[in-house]
């Protein structure tokens, strides 16, 4: 039987098919918008077997200019090939990160650092995963590179929804799952089991030991891992519950100061880095002392988790100020038990324009991706500015 | 305006805002995920606008699948 390479709804294409557009294909883009998901992978894999360092972008689907292109001739006879090209790679991912503060930061890791946590056994072969993440995001490489380097079989389950998803995940008989909190909280009603889940991975948000007990009745047959990690030290640690034993190795490596976790400067990407402690910007709560155990709370920083995508509101501020007319803008995060926050925006026009909801979120899905945009905009006559200024959140 | 017309006009503002256009009337038995395409944010933003009009949060004791759901709650005493 031919070995699957990518399969979704509509289509399922081998290994053989994508050795032959790769092998068909003379230019590579530093910066590419592509045309569909499988193009998109093309060209990240020219970057990675041609040693080409490559920037990833929220909008990875036609939505601005290529970079000049740069020509290539790759030779790549066999998967096992393209495995070994992969586990050589000098290439580095440019990846745009939230940050802590201020706007958003290009952040380079090298395909050697986010090799190291894929997981590589014969057990994987021949296996199916089930793909989640955004793209362009570094859960979503890790996840390409994880599923390619031990030839599994790729099932995109991104944009479909609940009753269509799980009879996807049955049909293709996924095994492995690696998804946000919020994803794993859209598969209720738990009442009918997804049997042939063997793996459980929660990723990019914190998640609930409620949440994690659910899961385990859906997925009876699943080992659930619950990972911690950033854009920029990758992923740290994993656990079963919502609470995280820290691992020897990183007991020198990690520190909190007044309740916020802080990187040291060696697990954290060269590109961000001149201090000794990178600030997490998570906020955690010491369960126990010996060993460290750990419990994430909260952001600490003015970040907004919206469905495990960070989202700086600096910058949806700064694309909205940009609109004639609007004179102050203040962007915010609301809870909700589904996405853990939502953006909100206030926003004061002046008196001579009349914006409509509608007006500004169709401006905004111009620059920005889906989860950044506000879903609900008022229009009001001040802003509130808090105890330290800046306006409060 | 009774519960069920503020609750349509809610969920026609959340399609309209992002061209969202289904050829159907809003009946109490439609699933908000599979009749109303509804994906997770939009579903945020249903329960954060349904909280603004009713002062509840109709996903507080878990999911909701249905429009009747919301109503049962947002109707209850």
């Amino acid at each position: 039987m031919e070995n699957i390479f990518y399969k979704d709804s509509d289509i399922s294409l081998s290994y053989n098919e994508l050795l032959v557009r790769l092998n068909k294909r003379r230019e590579f883009y530093e910066v590419y918008y592509a045309t569909s998901y499988f193009d998109f992978v093309i060209n990240v894999l020219l970057g990675v077997i041609d040693h080409q360092n490559f920037v990833l972008t929220d909008y990875i689907f036609g939505k601005g200019e290529n970079s000049k292109p740069l020509a290539v001739n790759p030779k790549v006879n066999t998967k096992e090939d393209l495995i070994h090209l992969i586990r050589n790679s000098k290439a580095e991912v440019g990846i745009y990160s939230s940050g802590s503060e201020g706007p958003p930061k290009l952040i380079y890791q090298s395909i050697q650092r986010l090799l190291q946590s894929v997981r590589i056994s014969d057990d994987y072969a021949d296996s199916n995963w089930g793909f989640t993440y955004h793209p362009a995001h570094s859960a979503g490489i890790q996840f390409l590179l994880q599923v390619i380097c031990n030839g599994a079989t790729f099932v995109n389950l991104r944009d479909l929804k609940n009753d269509a998803l799980k009879s996807f995940i049955r049909q293709s008989q996924v095994q492995y799952l690696s998804a946000t909190p919020t994803f794993y909280r859209l598969l209720a009603p738990y009442d009918q089991p997804l049997p042939s889940i063997i793996s459980i991975t929660l990723n990019g948000e914190k998640s609930t030991q409620k949440l994690i007990s659910d899961i385990k009745s859906l997925c009876p047959n699943a080992r659930i891992r619950n990972i911690y990690g950033s854009t920029e030290a990758g992923p740290l640690m994993s656990s079963d519950s919502e609470d995280f034993t820290v691992p020897l190795r990183l007991m020198d490596k990690l520190k909190i100061i007044n309740g916020e976790l802080f990187f040291h400067h060696s697990i954290v990407s060269k590109s961000v880095i001149n201090i000794e402690w990178y600030p997490s910007g998570d906020l955690v709560e010491i369960i126990e002392d010996n060993p460290l155990k750990i419990k994430f709370i909260s952001r600490k920083s003015r970040i907004i988790n919206v469905a495990g995508h960070n989202v700086n509101p600096q910058q949806v501020e700064e694309y909205l100020l940009k609109l004639p007319g609007i004179l102050d803008v203040r962007v915010y995060g609301r809870a909700n038990k589904i996405t853990d926050f939502i953006i909100v925006a206030e926003i004061i026009c002046s008196d001579d324009i009349i914006y409509t909801e509608k007006d500004i979120i169709s401006y905004l899905k111009e620059y920005l991706p889906i989860y950044k945009i506000p879903r609900i905009i008022k229009f009001v006559k001040n802003i509130e500015i808090g105890r330290t200024g800046k306006k409060s959140l | 305006m009774d519960n069920f017309d503020k609750l349509k006009e809610i969920i026609f503002t959340i399609h309209s805002n992002h061209e969202v256009y289904l050829e159907l009337n809003i009946i109490p038995e439609l699933k908000l995920r599979d009749d109303l395409e509804m994906d997770s944010i939009m579903l945020a933003e249903l329960s954060v606008r349904v909280e603004d009009e009713f002062g509840i949060d109709v996903f507080e004791n878990g999911m909701v699948y249905t429009v009747k759901d919301i109503l049962t709650i947002i109707d209850k005493p």
